[in-house]
């Protein structure tokens, strides 16, 4: 016969040692009474606890005696009282804020890389910023073109044209720029001095003395008289012989328009022009900047002029055409190279010299807000509700995604971190609790 | 007063409440110690050291469980304190190898040493806490730490596993004291007798 057991074995125990609720334990109560199986179970619970009690001690020493003393101050805590938790719960809040304190480090990190700030000139001509402007001659590759010094020899002048006024090279600079030529067919003894005086065309002489610089400068205008602020652009463009370029204007009326245009003057025209610019409205912000790229230049009339007698030299070998097929076709090659190399080089020189020649000012007007009550334009005021509701939508959704990134970005290192401080933190903290219970 | 109020008046400054708690767990206390110690020296200087916590952390004392498992969660960690530093000096002890010294009459324990020695250590300290401590299931889940379930599982294991024992054992020697032997018969012959009884099968 199978007797159907409402209450597990462990549930006897508990019901024999009083554990259970007054309600449970009459259950139990009545089912052992009726269940052989349970109620010998019972008895033997009963009879290993009655020869348990076979194992006395004796009793403590009349010399126990209560210690001396009153209670003493409480150990002043480091941590807030709310962080006295179980154990379980202190262990995750000491990893959460590690890893919180983690993460702010590491995105404070990221965020201090900040570029430096390009070198301006403030309004009062005092030269700003930080930083030091990029150089010209970085800017436009030639860093090294006239100071590591090689290929002329002694006594070179500024920029490294020799000061007797022969134009030297190292034969290993032809090679460097003609790749393919070998110096040992063609016999270069690294002299050229003849091969320039013979017609050679130079690049536009620089004077040593003069220079070149290319002025820039940034003014942003407010004004009421939006509408005739491009007359006035062209205006003033025309009073000091410079043009307007890249004129641009945006929004619709009565939503605040904005103007930007870039006006070319004469460099002697500058300071002028912007005068007459500032007065067609209220100035919001203005900057001017100078770049000297005299050296630069100087680098780039070298280099072209150097690229010149190297032409001239290869063509001169190719007159002769001695030697092998395959070391003519390389020879021509490379006057081709060299030939559309000084191309470029004199298309930059141009640039560079009108740039220096004509400043360049940045012109940016907005209109000055005016707000209307009536007829709102041609967006209808639900259009702009929807428009201002899918924009705070996007908005929302972005943040979101940007929160998300920057979590997944910084979550493998906070977890490296947490991992590797878990072990040293948890055998400091059980140090505190034992120093703490020992107390 | 129960020992909470006690406990609080002694916070508060009533010397003469610290003593009333001391006159009521001086025994169970020194039992505690007495059972899990081979020296009497260690069990006593092990007592001393758990009242003085109790006096020097009376002012952090909070009611959140039973003072019975606050003070016995004191003693517990008197008591791993005492055996870690023990295990440093390098005195290891066999599991029980104190037992024996502990109780009045060790020939008719020897068996329930035995039986107690091969117990699982957690199941052995829970089962010791609850038959000799006379702990509740909360109070020794307090102590040592786990859930109740745990408590009342291990516990159940534990006295299953006696319960083995005690239909294998053997009757125990005769002690060598006369004034004893006939308890020691009695007992023998009742333990004998309960012997007897077979195991339940299930129908």
């Amino acid at each position: 016969m199978t007797i159907t057991h409402e209450f597990n074995r462990e549930e006897v125990m508990a019901y024999l040692d009083g554990e259970l609720a007054p309600a449970r334990a009459l259950q139990v109560h009545a089912h052992v009474e009726t269940c052989p199986e349970c109620s010998a179970l019972a008895s033997d619970l009963r009879q290993v606890s009655t020869n348990l009690r076979d194992w006395t001690v004796e009793s403590a020493p009349s010399r126990l005696v209560a210690p001396a003393g009153m209670p003493t101050p409480p150990v002043r805590r480091w941590w807030p009282r709310a962080l006295a938790l179980p154990i379980a719960p202190r262990w995750i809040a000491i990893g959460v804020a590690s890893a919180a304190v983690l993460g702010f480090v590491v995105l404070t990190q990221m965020q201090l890389r900040v570029r430096p700030a390009a070198k301006e000139w403030d309004l009062n001509g005092r030269i700003s910023g930080s930083a030091d402007a990029v150089s010209p001659t970085r800017a436009l590759g030639y860093a090294s073109a006239s100071k590591d010094g090689r290929g002329f020899g002694n006594g070179t002048g500024r920029g490294g044209v020799p000061t007797d006024g022969a134009m030297r090279r190292d034969p290993s600079q032809i090679v460097a720029m003609s790749p393919g030529v070998s110096l040992d067919n063609f016999g270069v003894n690294g002299t050229l001095g003849p091969q320039v005086q013979q017609g050679q065309t130079a690049p536009a002489a620089v004077s040593q003395s003069a220079q070149m610089i290319e002025r820039t400068g940034i003014v942003n205008l407010q004004t009421e008289k939006f509408d005739d602020m491009r007359a006035g652009l062209e205006r003033v463009a025309a009073t000091h012989h410079g043009s307007l370029s890249g004129l641009n204007v945006q929004g619709d009326p009565p939503n605040q328009r904005t103007l930007s245009a870039t006006m070319r003057v004469p460099v002697a025209e500058m300071d002028a022009a912007l005068v007459a610019v500032r007065g067609l409205g209220r100035v919001l912000q203005e900057s001017q900047s100078s770049d000297d790229v005299t050296d630069a230049h100087r680098d780039l009339a070298i280099r072209i002029s150097n690229a010149k007698v190297e032409e001239a030299r290869l063509g001169e070998i190719l007159k002769d055409r001695t030697g092998k097929l395959s070391d003519v076709l390389a020879v021509e090659q490379a006057q081709s190279r060299v030939r559309t190399q000084i191309e470029q080089m004199e298309a930059e020189e141009l640039a560079m010299r009108n740039r220096a020649a004509q400043s360049t000012i940045t012109i940016s007007v907005q209109e000055r807000y005016r707000a209307e009550l009536a007829d709102s334009g041609p967006t209808p005021v639900g259009t702009r509700l929807r428009n201002a509701l899918v924009d705070g939508a996007r908005a929302a959704i972005d943040s979101a995604v940007g929160a998300t990134l920057a979590v997944l970005g910084a979550a493998p290192t906070l977890l490296l971190w947490t991992i590797v401080l878990f072990v040293p933190v948890r055998i400091l903290w059980r140090r505190l609790r034992r120093s703490t219970i020992s107390a | 007063m129960t020992d909470d109020a006690l406990m609080l008046a002694f916070q508060a400054g009533d010397r003469a409440s610290f003593d009333a708690l001391f006159d009521r767990y001086r025994e169970p206390i020194w039992a505690f110690f007495r059972r899990r110690t081979a020296d009497p020296a260690d069990a006593e200087e092990l007592t001393q050291e758990t009242f003085l916590a109790l006096l020097q952390g009376a002012r952090r004392y909070e009611p959140r469980a039973s003072f019975r498992s606050y003070l016995f969660g004191i003693a517990f960690n008197v008591l791993a304190a005492w055996r870690r530093k023990s295990q440093r000096r390098g005195e290891v002890s066999a599991p029980l190898e104190e037992f024996a010294s502990a109780s009045h009459d060790p020939g008719a324990t020897i068996w329930l040493r035995d039986a107690l020695a091969a117990l699982d250590p957690d199941e052995r300290e829970i089962l010791i806490l609850r038959e000799y401590d006379a702990l509740d299931y909360a109070e020794i889940a307090h102590v040592l730490r786990v859930p109740i379930n745990t408590v009342r599982s291990r516990l159940f294991r534990a006295r299953m596993a006696l319960r083995e024992k005690l239909t294998d054992e053997p009757a125990p020697a005769a002690t060598r004291d006369d004034s004893e032997s006939a308890n020691a018969g009695a007992r023998a012959s009742g333990r004998g007798a309960q012997r007897a009884v077979k195991m339940r099968t299930t129908s």
